[in-house]
């Protein structure tokens, strides 16, 4: 009798120690948000290539493709000319046109950003982007620029309302 | 290299900047391991030469969860 009892108290013990996760998993009241900060810029790369359109990509192998952009040409070693896709929107309407590029280009080219291979990613000082219609645009470069189509790889393309809720360079952590 | 626009010019600097790494034996290569990506079995991963992950060209088949509880959501609507 006393084995008996025994036993059943280790069952009892083992049953409540199997639902003692489940007592534990009530959903705690919300304390505030976290945020949570990554700096590495190759995790940065990642998000920002997958979430947001480019003017030009790489293909799977390696090759330039126009993405946003449909076509591209070097006018002379300082001006690279690309023409826009025309009939594309963001996922709230807004209109994907040279403006909007002409916004992403101001916001982009404002700080440094950390690329993977180096800073000289950046575009030179002094480089400038024309608009010549609503679907043709320049970039001027102050001298020859060699990696100015891969160095549009890095300028992300986001609407209107990204910069008036967030931006780039968020720092109110 | 980036002082032109020349593709071909560039290629031929490229040539040279390696052929000078070598002679000067200016680094010293390690072994380099291959990019592993462990996928659910219904993901048609397209992986970039980069090494980066960029899904520009991945995608899921039928059998994939999102797929099946979409389709199982939009049969239960149907329903009478």
């Amino acid at each position: 009798m006393k084995q008996r009892i025994w036993w059943s108290m280790v069952t009892l013990l083992l049953v409540l120690v199997w639902l003692a996760p489940g007592i534990a998993e009530q959903p705690p009241a919300s304390r505030g948000e976290l945020r949570v900060v990554d700096r590495d810029p190759f995790n940065w790369l990642s998000i920002t290539w997958n979430v947001m359109e480019h003017l030009i990509e790489h293909s799977p192998d390696g090759t330039l493709v126009p993405r946003l952009a449909t076509g591209w040409r070097w006018l002379d070693e300082r001006t690279l000319e690309v023409t826009l896709r025309q009939g594309v929107r963001f996922h709230n309407g807004e209109v994907f046109d040279a403006e909007i590029v002409k916004l992403n280009w101001d916001e982009n080219t404002r700080f440094q950003q950390p690329h993977l291979a180096g800073t000289f990613m950046n575009f030179k000082p002094g480089s400038q982007l024309e608009i010549v219609d609503p679907y043709t645009v320049r970039f001027v470069s102050p001298e020859a620029d060699g990696g100015v189509l891969t160095k549009l790889l890095f300028i992300h393309m986001a609407n209107r309302q990204f910069y008036r809720d967030v931006g780039w360079g968020e720092k109110s952590w | 290299m980036l002082g032109t626009i020349d593709r071909e010019r560039q290629q031929a600097l490229i040539r040279q900047m390696e052929q000078y790494t070598r002679e000067q034996a200016s680094f010293l290569f390690l072994y380099n391991p291959i990019q592993l990506f462990a996928v659910n079995k219904a993901v048609e991963l397209v992986p970039y030469v980069s090494t980066l992950l960029k899904l520009n060209e991945t995608s899921v088949s039928e059998q994939h969860w999102s797929v099946r509880k979409q389709k199982a959501a939009i049969h239960e609507e149907a329903q009478p």
